[in-house]
């Protein structure tokens, strides 16, 4: 991808093409006033990025993100809506409405400012002599395939290498279900 | 939800068996592709609120009761932990793979061999439990959620 900035591929054009789209989706998203409609647009913009996590060589990723972010909690969003109706409120107080929209833009604005002087800095996208590449991704690349002996380097790290932390992961996702259970399930069964 | 709907029912009650075996695909082959338990167990999630979607509510209680689901939640984690506690009564860390080769495999034929087996077998035990507590976790939040639809 490093070289791919002066001679362009198709993947470089498509990630470009997509993350125009992300920006519209999310401009639209903000202004919508209807419920049904944003959780649709969130879902489209989860297929999307998850394209883009394709793109740039991450399936793990993208498969999560499709999975979870398209399917499943576009679900849980379309039953809360069957509760709560589709239809946002408007806020009665329309000046003040607009001072704090003037106030967030800038802010966000600025945001964007300081992101993209910061962004002069970082190493390219996939170089290889980055901080990055060079110690903990190059043992995982060199060792895996001796110590662990399993083709895919995600699992061997996530399983293996970080097993304890995906324990952890797993705990914490059996307790935001006990969670989610204990908050709203009815009394009587 | 969709029971009303002739077409949309008959493609998704096609499509769910294949939801599920696509599942079950990506947790046995999560050390030799991409995605592991968590992508199955989410994968597999979606497959249930798929029937839930065609059948109802009360169809899908029938095989899926918050009880069952908080037990497999509850059994992933155990299984997690307990691949994890073996390693500690020979003498290893917590969690470390390799003396699983000290139970099931001789480690006299070829040392290297059946170390590399012992990780194979320990990544696919864990991988096990995470899908199932994802799974059932993804559900019990879903249903419950559904649960209180009903109830308006």
């Amino acid at each position: 991808m490093a070289e791919s900035i002066l001679n362009p591929t198709i993947s470089f054009y498509l990630l470009m093409l997509s993350s125009v789209v992300l920006v519209c989706a999310s401009g639209w998203l903000v202004f919508s006033k209807n419920l049904l409609q944003s959780v649709i647009i969130m879902s489209a913009f989860s297929l999307v990025i998850s394209l883009c996590y394709l793109l740039m060589d991450a399936p793990d990723v993208a498969m999560t993100e499709v999975s979870l972010g398209a399917c499943l909690s576009t679900c849980v969003l379309l039953n809360l809506i069957k509760i709560f109706g589709e239809n946002v409120r408007q806020s009665d107080n329309k000046l003040g409405n607009r001072t704090k929209i003037f106030f967030a833009t800038l802010l966000c604005l600025v945001l964007i400012g300081i992101l993209i002087f910061a962004g002069y800095n970082l190493p390219l996208y996939g170089k290889e002599d980055s901080p990055v590449q060079s110690h903990l991704t190059r043992y995982y690349l060199e060792n895996t395939a001796t110590e662990i002996g399993v083709p895919s380097l995600v699992a061997a790290i996530l399983a293996s290498y970080r097993g304890f932390d995906t324990l952890g992961e797993t705990t914490v996702i059996l307790i935001a279900g006990i969670a989610v259970v204990l908050i709203l399930a009815r009394r009587k069964e | 939800m969709l029971k009303n709907f002739v077409i949309i029912r008959k493609v998704v009650s096609f499509i769910i068996p294949y939801i599920v075996l696509y599942a079950f695909y990506i947790e046995l082959n999560g050390e030799s592709s991409p995605g592991g338990g968590f992508q199955a167990g989410v994968i597999f999630a979606s497959g249930i609120i798929a029937f839930d979607l065609i059948k109802g509510y009360k169809e899908t209680k029938k095989f899926f009761s918050s009880k069952v689901l908080c037990i497999c939640a509850v059994l992933g984690v155990i299984i997690y932990a307990t691949t994890g506690l073996v390693s500690l009564f020979f003498g290893d860390n917590y969690l470390n793979y390799y003396s699983i080769a000290k139970i099931f495999i001789s480690t006299d034929l070829l040392e290297k061999q059946s170390l590399l087996k012992a990780q194979h077998i320990g990544i696919f035990a864990v991988e096990i439990g995470v899908g199932l507590t994802v799974a059932s976790t993804m559900c019990l939040i879903y249903l419950t959620l559904r649960q209180n639809q009903n109830e308006l």
